[in-house]
C-alpha cells in the first residue's frame, strides 16, 4: 500500500466526506424533529446543483470575472432559493398529513422526489451540465510521482463546510429560534402548549436543512464541475447513510458520519474497486441499521408502549 | 421462590440512560388468585409490566420466571439475552441463545401463557370485533398456506374452532351482540372489554391487566370487577392488575403489591396494606 | 392562512390579494430560475415566458381558491374534505347480488378473448389492436402483477418497500442466467421462480424486517440499488450493461413459435395448420399471464381472510398490540415480504420473456417507484383497486403519447394529492364477516 496515495484517498475522503455532512445535517435536523426521512432531501440538492449554475451563468451574462465574488453571489442566490424549496416541500408533502397514517408522509415525499427530478428533467433537459472552473490551482506536498495533491476547491470545500456547521451550531444553540428548534424535537406536545409555533419550527428546520443542502450543492458544483438531475438519489441515499451513521437526530453525529462514510468510500474505491463503491455504501448503511441503529453518537430508541 | 405462585418476580431492575426505573423488585403472583399492583404516579408500574411482558429487557440479574403450561419458563431469556462468557464454552447455551436472538423476543412470553392489555386501548381499529380475537388465536390456527388457499377440511375446522372460543369469550364479556362490528367504532368501556377478551383468546394462566377501569364510570367497573373475579373463579387465571381505583383494588385484590419510586415498599393483603403507615404516608406524604 | 376566516363566513378581497400575491412571489422563485432560465452549456436560454405562465397560473388559482374557501361553499367544502380523510370501514354484508357474482366470470372471458379480437381484427380495437396492442396489453397485465405482489407488502402488512424492483429483477435473470449457465428453459424457471424469488426475500427480508417504517423503507431501498448495481457491475455472469437474451417461449415443452421451429420442436403454426404470425407467441403469453393473474388474485383474495392474512393487517395496525398477543412479527413480516417476492419474481420471468432480452436498465429505482404508485393510487390493501390502477397506468401513457414525458411528473403528483386527498384509496375498505353456530351472530349476519 502506498502512504501517497492512502493520504490522497483521505484527503479526496475527507471533502466528498464534508459535502455528506452537510446533507446528512437536514435528514438528521428533520427526523430529528418529525420523526421522518424527508425523500425529497436529495433533491433539493440536486436542484441547488442547477441553481447555482445558472447563477453563475447568469454572472457571466453581466461580464462579472472576479471569482470571489461570484462565489459570494451564487451561495447567496442558491440558499435562499434552495430554502424555498425546502419550505414549499414541506408545505406541500408535510403539513397536509400531519396526523395522518404513518405510511402517509413517506409516500408523498416519494411523490415530491419523483416530482422534483422529472421537473428539473422536463424544464433543464436530461443532459448532463456543467460549470466552468473556477477556482484554480493546486497544493502538491512531496516529490516525483509520490505526491499528495491538494485543489484550491478541495480546501475551499472543507473550510466552507466547516463555516457552514458553525454557523448552524450557532443559530440551534444560541439563538432564541434554535432554542424552539430543541424544544419542539424534544417534545412537540409540550412545545406546543408553552405557546412555541411548531409548524412555524418544523419550516424552520426545512428550510435550514436546506440550506446546508445548498451549500453542499454549490461547493460540489465548484469542485467537480458537472452535475445531472439524477444525482440527488445516490447522494441522497448516502448522505442518509451517513446521518444513521452519526446516529440520527444528532447534529455533530451527521457531521462524523459523513467524514467517516466519505473517506471509507474513498478508500474502498482506491484500494478495492470503484465499481461497488455505491454497493459498499449502500451495505454500510444495512449493516449499521442491524447492529448498531442508534449510530456512534445517537441515542438508542425506548420503544413506548 | 414460592412453588405454589405463578409468576416469580426477582432481583427486577432496570435503568433508562442514567435514571434508575427499577430497582431490585421482588414479589410473586399466587396461582388462581387476583394481585394488585398499586402504587403513586411515576412508581414504575407499568415499568414492571412492560418487563413482565417482554416489552422491556431486565438489567443484569433479573430473573423472571413464569410457572405455566406445565414448565418453568425463564421469561428473560426468552427475549435473546446478550451473549455470556461461559456460553462460549457451553456449546448447547450457545445454540440456546442465538436461537432466542433470532426468533426470541415479546410473543414468546404470550405464547408461554402471560397476556397483556394496555393502558390506551391497543385494539385492531379497523377490523371487526371477531377478527380482533381471531388474530389473537394465530397460534392455534391452521396456517399452512397450501390448506388455506384450497379451504381444506382441518383448516375449515379449526377456524370454526377459532371462531367458537372467540363467541365463547364474547359471550363472557357480553359482547356478542358486537361480533361483527368495527373495533373502533365502539364506545370505550366495550373497547377495554374486548381488549381483556382479545387476551383471554390466547389462552393465558397469567392475565396482566393495565388499569382497565381508568375511564369507566361506576357500573362499569362493578361490572368489570366482577368479570375479573368470575375469571379467577370459573376459569382459575391469575391476575395481576394495575389499577388506580382503590374500591376496586381492596374489593377484588387477594394480595397487594405497593411500589414507589421503583422499590417495593410493601406486600400484603388489602386489610395489612390499609393499616400499614407506611403505604398511607407514601400516597398521602408524612406529616 | 384561511382557516381563521372559517367560522366568520365573510368574504375578504384583502386577504385573497394577499393570499395570491404571497403565492405568486414564491412561485416566482420557485420557477423562476429552474423554468424560465436554461443551461445551455455555460449559457443561458431565456425560458422566462412559460416561468411567467406559470406563476400566473398559481397567482390567480391561489386568488381563486382563496375567495372560494372563504365563501360558506368553500367552507362546507373543506368539512366534506376533511371527513373524506378519515376512513370509515364497514363489515360486507353477505351479498346475494347475482349481477356481482356474474361480473368476474364475464371480465375473465373478456380478457381471454381479445387477442383473438385483436389479431383477427386489430382496426376494431385501435392502438389497442394487433401484435403492438397485445404486447402493451402483456405489459400492463405484467404490472397487475407487480402491484398485486407489493400490495401484499405495502398495502396489507404496511411495509413501505421501496426496492420491490429488485425481487423482479431477480426474476428476469433467474430467467436468463438459467438458460445461459444452467440449460433451463421457460418452463422450469417459471415453476421455480416462486420459490426462488421467494428466498431471495427471506435472505434480504429476515435481517432487517426488525426495522420500523422509515428505516426498512431506505433499506430496502438499498437492496433495490444493491442488485442493480450488481447486475451490471457482475460482467462475467450477467454481461453488464449490454443485457443477456431470453429463452424462447415454447407451447408447453412441446411446439416452438419459430417460423421454422427450433430445438427439434415443430413449430406451432405447422401443427395447428395456422398460417405464421409472430403474434402467437405474445397471444400465449398474454393467455399464460393472465391465467397467473387471475390465480394471484383467488390466492390473494383467500389469503386476507386467512390466518396470515389477518396477522398482517393486524400487523400494520398496532405491532406492539400484534407482539402481546404471541404473533412474531419478524416471521409474520417475512411471510408478507417472500410472498410479494414470489410475486414479483414470477413478473420478472414474464418480463424477460416477453422482451426477449434483459438488462439492468429496466429495473431503476423509478420503476420501483412506479409500483408504489400503482399500489398507491390502488387503496393500500384492495386487490380490486391495485388491478385498475395497473391497467390505467400502463394504458393511459399509451393512448396519450404526447404527454409520456410527463409520466413521471404526473406519478410524482398523483402519490401527494392521493395521500392528502384519499390515504386509503378509492375503494372503501370492507372487512368480511364472519358467521357461526351461534345464534346471536346468525341473526346479525
Amino acid at each position: 500500500m502506498d502512504l501517497h496515495i492512502f493520504i490522497q484517498q483521505l484527503v479526496n475522503g475527507l471533502v466528498l466526506g464534508s459535502v455528506y455532512g452537510l446533507i446528512a445535517i437536514g435528514y438528521t435536523m428533520v427526523y430529528g424533529i418529525i420523526g421522518m426521512i424527508n425523500f425529497a432531501h436529495g433533491d433539493v440538492y440536486m436542484v441547488s446543483a442547477y441553481l447555482s449554475a445558472i447563477a453563475i451563468a447568469l454572472l457571466s451574462i453581466f461580464g462579472i470575472a472576479s471569482a470571489p465574488f461570484i462565489i459570494f453571489v451564487v451561495l447567496i442566490f442558491t440558499i435562499i432559493i434552495t430554502s424555498c424549496y425546502g419550505w414549499t416541500i414541506e408545505r406541500v408533502a408535510y403539513r397536509p398529513l400531519r396526523g395522518s397514517t404513518r405510511l402517509a408522509p413517506l409516500i408523498s415525499a416519494i411523490g415530491m422526489s419523483l416530482f422534483l427530478q422529472n421537473y428539473v428533467q422536463l424544464s433543464q433537459g436530461a443532459s448532463t451540465q456543467g460549470v466552468p472552473n473556477l477556482i484554480k490551482g493546486n497544493l502538491r506536498i512531496g516529490e516525483g510521482n509520490d505526491f499528495v495533491q491538494i485543489t484550491y476547491a478541495q480546501g475551499f470545500i472543507v473550510i466552507s463546510a466547516i463555516f457552514g456547521m458553525l454557523i448552524l451550531n450557532f443559530i440551534i444553540q444560541k439563538t432564541s429560534m434554535g432554542r424552539q428548534c430543541r424544544a419542539t424535537q424534544q417534545d412537540r406536545t409540550m412545545a406546543g402548549l408553552l405557546g412555541i409555533n411548531t409548524d412555524r419550527i418544523i419550516s424552520t428546520v426545512f428550510v435550514l436543512g436546506s440550506a446546508m443542502a445548498a451549500l453542499a450543492g454549490v461547493l460540489v458544483t465548484l469542485n467537480y464541475g458537472t452535475f445531472d438531475f439524477y444525482i440527488g438519489f445516490i447522494t441522497g441515499v448516502k448522505a442518509f447513510t451517513a446521518a444513521v451513521l452519526g446516529g440520527i437526530g444528532s447534529l455533530p453525529g451527521a457531521i462524523l458520519g459523513g467524514i467517516v462514510l466519505g473517506m471509507s468510500e474513498s478508500l474502498f474505491s482506491g484500494f478495492i474497486n470503484t465499481d461497488y463503491k455505491d454497493v459498499f455504501a449502500f451495505c454500510l448503511l444495512v449493516l449499521i441499521l442491524i447492529f448498531r441503529p442508534s449510530g456512534i453518537l445517537g441515542k438508542p430508541e425506548v420503544e413506548k408502549v | 421462590m414460592d412453588n405454589n405462585a405463578i409468576l416469580n418476580v426477582a432481583h427486577l431492575n432496570i435503568k433508562f440512560g442514567g435514571i434508575i426505573a427499577l430497582k431490585d423488585i421482588n414479589f410473586h403472583v399466587p396461582r388462581a388468585s387476583i394481585t394488585a399492583l398499586i402504587g403513586p404516579n411515576g412508581a414504575g408500574k407499568t415499568t414492571v409490566f412492560n418487563c413482565l411482558t417482554g416489552f422491556y429487557k431486565g438489567g443484569p440479574g433479573s430473573k423472571l420466571t413464569l410457572s405455566s403450561k406445565n414448565k418453568s419458563n425463564n421469561l428473560v431469556e426468552m427475549l435473546g439475552e446478550g451473549f455470556k462468557l461461559q456460553d462460549f464454552i457451553n456449546p448447547p447455551a450457545f445454540v440456546k441463545r442465538i436461537y432466542f436472538k433470532m426468533f426470541g423476543g415479546t410473543h414468546l412470553v404470550c405464547r408461554a401463557g402471560l397476556a397483556r392489555t394496555f393502558q390506551n386501548n391497543r385494539l385492531f381499529e379497523e377490523m371487526s370485533v371477531v377478527e380482533n380475537l381471531l388474530v389473537a388465536q394465530h397460534m392455534s390456527l391452521e396456517k399452512s398456506l397450501l390448506k388455506g388457499v384450497f379451504q381444506t377440511k382441518d383448516y375449515l375446522e379449526s377456524q370454526e374452532r377459532a371462531l367458537d372460543k372467540a363467541h365463547d369469550w364474547l359471550k363472557f364479556f357480553k359482547l356478542d351482540k358486537r361480533a361483527n362490528d368495527i373495533a373502533g367504532e365502539l364506545p370505550y368501556g366495550e373497547q377495554k372489554r374486548l381488549e381483556i377478551a382479545r387476551a383471554m383468546c390466547t389462552s393465558p394462566e397469567l392475565l396482566c391487566l393495565d388499569e382497565p377501569a381508568a375511564g369507566l364510570n361506576p357500573a362499569e367497573s362493578a361490572e368489570l370487577s366482577e368479570l375479573i373475579i368470575r375469571l379467577r373463579d370459573e376459569h382459575r387465571i391469575s391476575v395481576l392488575i394495575i389499577e388506580h381505583d382503590m374500591h376496586l383494588v381492596m374489593k377484588i385484590a387477594d394480595h397487594i403489591v405497593v411500589l414507589n419510586y421503583g422499590e417495593v415498599l410493601f406486600d400484603g393483603t388489602p386489610a395489612e396494606v390499609r393499616n400499614s403507615s407506611k403505604v398511607i404516608d407514601a400516597y398521602l406524604g408524612k406529616e | 392562512m384561511n382557516t381563521s376566516n372559517i367560522h366568520s363566513h365573510k368574504v375578504s378581497l384583502r386577504l385573497a390579494i394577499t393570499d395570491a400575491l404571497v403565492a405568486g412571489l414564491i412561485a416566482l422563485v420557485l420557477f423562476g430560475p429552474i423554468v424560465g432560465l436554461v443551461l445551455d452549456g455555460y449559457e443561458l436560454r431565456n425560458n422566462m415566458g412559460v416561468a411567467f405562465i406559470f406563476v400566473a397560473i398559481i397567482t390567480t388559482g391561489r386568488f381563486f381558491a382563496s375567495l372560494f374557501f372563504q365563501s360558506p361553499i368553500g367552507v362546507r367544502f373543506l368539512e366534506k374534505f376533511a371527513r373524506g380523510r378519515k376512513v370509515r370501514v364497514t363489515v360486507a354484508q353477505a351479498s346475494t347480488n347475482k349481477f356481482k357474482k356474474l361480473l368476474l366470470p364475464a371480465i375473465f372471458l373478456a380478457a381471454l378473448s381479445y387477442p383473438v379480437i385483436a389479431h383477427v381484427a386489430p382496426d376494431l380495437l385501435g392502438v389497442f389492436g394487433g401484435k403492438y396492442g397485445i404486447t402493451i396489453m402483456i405489459l400492463a397485465l405484467i404490472y397487475v402483477l407487480l402491484g398485486l405482489g407489493l400490495n401484499i407488502v405495502v398495502g396489507l402488512a404496511g411495509l413501505l418497500d421501496l426496492g420491490y424492483v429488485a425481487f423482479y429483477a431477480i426474476g428476469a435473470y433467474w430467467l436468463t442466467i438459467g438458460y445461459a449457465e444452467l440449460g433451463l428453459g421457460f418452463w422450469s424457471v417459471l415453476i421455480i421462480s416462486p420459490i426462488f424469488a421467494a428466498g431471495c426475500g427471506a435472505i434480504l427480508g429476515f435481517p432487517v424486517l426488525r426495522m420500523h417504517g422509515d428505516y426498512l423503507a431506505i433499506v430496502t431501498l438499498g437492496f433495490g440499488e444493491i442488485i442493480r448495481l450488481v447486475l451490471n457491475n457482475w460482467t462475467s455472469l450477467t454481461r453488464g450493461p449490454n443485457g443477456m437474451s431470453a429463452p424462447d417461449v415454447t407451447f408447453f415443452n412441446m411446439l416452438s413459435f419459430n417460423k421454422r421451429g427450433a430445438d427439434n420442436l415443430q413449430p406451432f403454426h405447422e401443427f395447428f395448420g395456422l398460417e405464421y404470425s409472430s403474434s402467437f407467441q405474445f397471444i400465449y403469453i398474454y393467455w399464460l399471464l393472465l391465467i397467473v393473474v387471475f390465480l394471484v388474485l383467488y390466492i390473494n383474495h383467500r389469503l386476507v381472510q386467512m390466518p396470515v392474512g389477518r396477522a398482517w393487517e393486524a400487523l400494520r395496525e398496532d405491532e406492539i398490540a400484534c407482539r402481546s398477543l404471541g404473533l412474531n412479527h419478524v416471521l409474520v413480516k417475512l411471510s408478507a415480504f417472500m410472498i410479494g417476492a414470489s410475486v414479483g419474481g414470477v413478473a420478472g420471468v414474464f418480463f424477460a420473456s416477453y422482451q426477449g432480452f434483459v438488462n439492468p436498465s429496466s429495473f431503476t429505482f423509478l420503476e420501483s417507484a412506479l409500483i408504489v404508485a400503482i399500489v398507491v393510487l390502488g387503496g393500500l390493501g384492495s386487490a380490486l383497486g391495485v388491478t385498475i390502477a395497473a391497467i390505467v397506468l400502463t394504458l393511459l401513457p399509451e393512448l396519450l403519447r404526447e404527454f409520456s414525458d410527463y409520466r413521471v411528473l404526473m406519478f410524482g403528483i398523483l402519490m401527494i394529492v392521493m395521500m392528502i386527498w384519499r390515504p386509503r384509496g378509492l375503494v372503501k375498505p370492507v372487512r368480511p364477516a364472519f358467521e357461526s353456530d351461534k345464534e346471536q351472530v346468525k341473526q346479525k349476519a
